[in-house]
């Protein structure tokens, strides 16, 4: 089974949907377009004189100027490859998988697949520092209400919830879901939502799934024109963390590997032998960076902003205070 | 010089510059020496090709630097994935793929001599009979087409099972591959199910996500299909520099994963010298399968038995067990969330009251230097740490020092 093949490619699909529409011809621009929006930026470029001069031999140029398909494929698509089969039949052991689909129907999905023994299966990976405290995959409520929270963002559909805030207390919400985030190493869900008050006011919030006790679908229609993006796609903090990164202990490669997953932009300092590193981040994650930082030692060393630099000083001294100072080893 | 290709033959010729362009970002022209000049250009562009927006320079004193950087949390499916859909072809490669399931898919089977015909009929286009038939066998082989022989002759047919068809028996499954391209292993064949039926993720965005570890997703294939063969492998592992390589062996048992950093581990045991190692993923080029061993069982036993005294990835040394002992100041009615922590991160290990806000943490680990960083994670709040690897103790005293000298702490 090979990962890469020609077959998966980001030709073949972009050809395949260009056939399908090519079925009742297609203009030299929309061609264009199609493989402008689908393939890569520059593929257009390489494509286009293969397809347009005839040299694949797949489309055909009629009098009325337009390109035909020769292949007829309607409303086709290509079998499923055995690799294909074999990663979904390795999800149906998944410890989360019916939160998608329901017992029956994955009795009936291992039956279609009876052929294809899984690709991989869950013990084949140790997962070493996930959290302790994951959702609880085979609860019945919880599986029940992740099912409406999802059918609620496939439909754009509005929930009411009762939720178990951080004090233990049941607490009833309208929101509008926007997405659901999942993180491997808390292995938890959250719900991307926004909230509505009855004074018309909305708020971007986040919802551990886990402490939703019930879920009930409402009418969509207050919701309509939320701009998500003002609230999930722009909480970038202004000023970037400044790291400088010493060679010491791997550091930097340690360093790029650790917040690979935030944005950031590294140059290095020739003069000084050093790195500079600046990390874009949601405020939301402050206090998980700043412990990150902290666990790498003195190999790197923050130099900005100064907000979080103070958060940095404050705990080291708080440490060197809890008489470990005169410890030098 | 041959005129410059989009598409590659080769992965790995692609996997290396990626991974620089990415988890560096910071490497300037210059930096770039492992081939020539002209390969970086190449290279760069074709990156360039894939990554779109992702891809971003900034002028340095160095010169100018290209760099691959996003939000993780915030991209719906990981834009590496470009890496793998990047594979060159003939032009008789797609005129057949396009063909092929065209006839195919008006016929139940169809013999190759037909098909032959059929093809050439449609394309204009004169295919030989030993080429379809080498098409069709590659495409049995990937699981495309089934062949069956009646008589002397070779039939084809479309492989039955169609993701449509999974769809009908459990709609749910669209979100699922939705859902599992971002949070589980080899990520990019849901992508390619996706791909395959214009299925877009709209639902689900993944919170430390790391992305680049789809680059070394064909090693990991080739070990999970000797773990599943209980094969022992071969393998060409290279030093953390990338300059050096060597051949290891070993009976492959489990692939260990940090959800923290995203870096995964191929854990081995090494019958010869009876112990257990683990390689990281990303410097293993090639992965050879060469031979049965009867004894997997045996060691996925011993491994579990011990993998509570693994933190990491480290067996550790000649003295195997080691105790961690850390003293914490807690405010138990402002800072529970640190219990919760600790019981959550802590595998497992023991948490006493000593007394009003002060709590000991213990754990017996193989390697306490695995578990360093961690530990300064509670920098501020740690009284007292104790253990039996004076090494590991030591750094660490050794480190708030020269973090107070460092950010001029009086």
């Amino acid at each position: 089974m090979d990962l890469f093949s020609e077959v998966y490619g980001c030709y073949y699909t972009v050809i395949a949907r260009l056939l399908e529409k090519a079925q009742e011809g297609i203009s030299k621009g929309e061609i264009e377009t199609l493989i402008n929006s689908q393939a890569f930026c520059d593929s257009a470029f390489h494509l286009l004189p293969k397809l347009l001069s005839g040299e694949w031999n797949l489309l055909e140029k009629k009098t009325d100027g337009r390109y035909y398909a020769l292949p007829k494929l309607t409303n086709f698509k290509r079998p499923m490859t055995t690799l294909e089969k074999a990663w979904l039949k390795a999800l149906f052991l998944d410890k989360r998988i019916l939160l998608f689909v329901t017992n029956t129907e994955l009795e009936a999905l291992n039956t279609a697949l009876s052929d294809v023994e899984p690709l991989y299966y869950p013990e084949n990976f140790h997962v070493f520092d996930s959290a302790a405290d994951g959702d609880p995959y085979d609860n019945e409520e919880y599986i029940q209400n992740f099912r409406l929270v999802l059918k609620a963002c496939i439909h754009r559909q509005g929930i009411c919830i009762a939720y178990e805030n951080s004090k233990q207390k049941q607490v009833s919400r309208t929101l509008f879901p926007y997405k659901i985030t999942y993180s491997n190493r808390d292995d938890k869900f959250r719900l991307l939502g926004v909230l509505t008050a009855q004074n018309g006011e909305h708020k971007g919030i986040t919802l551990n799934l886990a402490r939703i006790r019930s879920v009930t679908l409402v009418d969509a229609l207050p919701f309509r024109n939320i701009d998500f993006m003002k609230y999930f796609t722009q909480s970038l903090n202004s000023e970037p963390i400044l790291l400088e990164i010493s060679r010491e202990r791997k550091a930097l490669e340690r360093c790029m590997l650790q917040f690979a997953s935030w944005e950031k932009q590294t140059e290095y300092d020739e003069e000084n032998d050093y790195y500079i590193c600046k990390i874009f981040y949601d405020k939301q994650d402050e206090t998980e960076l700043l412990i990150r930082i902290l666990s790498f030692g003195p190999v790197i060393k923050v130099l900005g902003p100064e907000g979080f630099l103070n958060q940095v000083k404050e705990r080291i001294r708080n440490q060197y205070q809890l008489n470990l100072g005169d410890r030098v080893i | 010089m041959g005129e410059f290709n989009e598409l590659i033959r080769n992965f790995d010729k692609i996997r290396d510059y990626m991974r620089d362009f990415y988890i560096y970002g910071f490497k300037s022209r210059n930096d770039f020496n492992r081939k020539s000049a002209r390969t970086y250009d190449n290279e760069k562009r074709r990156i360039e090709s894939y990554m779109g927006e992702y891809m971003k320079w900034s002028y340095t004193k160095s010169g100018k630097n290209s760099f691959i950087s996003m939000d993780c949390s915030k991209i719906p499916v990981n834009p590496l994935y470009s890496a793998w859909k990047s594979k060159a072809f003939t032009s008789n490669d797609i005129m057949l793929h396009f063909y092929l399931l065209d006839i195919l898919n008006s016929h139940a089977k169809i013999a190759i001599s037909q098909l032959t015909d059929e093809i050439c009929e449609k394309s204009h286009q004169t295919f030989d009979i030993q080429t379809v038939r080498n098409k069709c066998s590659e495409y049995v082989s990937l699981g495309l087409l089934k062949s069956d022989k009646q008589g002397k002759s070779l039939y084809y047919s479309l492989s039955k099972e169609s993701f449509d068809g999974l769809l009908a028996i459990a709609p749910g499954l669209a979100a699922a591959v939705s859902f599992y391209q971002g949070s589980t292993a080899l990520g990019e064949i849901g992508n390619y199910i996706m791909d395959n039926h214009t299925i877009e993720n709209t639902l689900f965005n993944f919170k430390h996500y790391y992305v680049a570890h789809t680059l070394e997703d064909n090693v990991l294939l080739d070990i999970l299909s000797s773990i599943r063969n209980k094969q022992s492998i071969e393998f060409e592992n290279y030093n953390e520099a990338g300059n050096l390589s060597s051949t290891s062996y070993g009976i492959p048992l489990r692939v260990f994963v940090s959800s923290a950093t995203g870096r995964r581990y191929l854990c081995i045991y090494q019958p010869r010298i009876r112990r257990f190692f683990t390689y990281r993923l990303d410097h293993i080029k090639s992965v050879k399968a060469i031979g049965f061993c009867e004894d997997t069982d045996k060691y996925l036993k011993i491994l579990d038995k011990n993998i509570d005294k693994v933190w990491g990835v480290g067996f550790g040394g000649r003295s195997r067990m080691e105790i961690v002992c850390m003293k914490l100041y807690i405010n138990e009615q402002k800072e529970h969330y640190l219990l919760e922590r600790i019981a959550r991160e802590g595998h497992g290990g023991e948490v006493l009251r000593l007394s009003a806000n002060v709590f000991l943490y213990t754990k017996e680990v193989f390697d306490t230097n695995d578990m360093s960083p961690w530990i300064k994670t509670f920098i501020g709040r740690i009284i007292q740490l104790e253990g039996s690897n004076q090494a590991v103790i030591g750094r660490f005293y050794n480190d708030i020092n020269r973090m107070k000298e460092m950010y001029d702490i009086g």
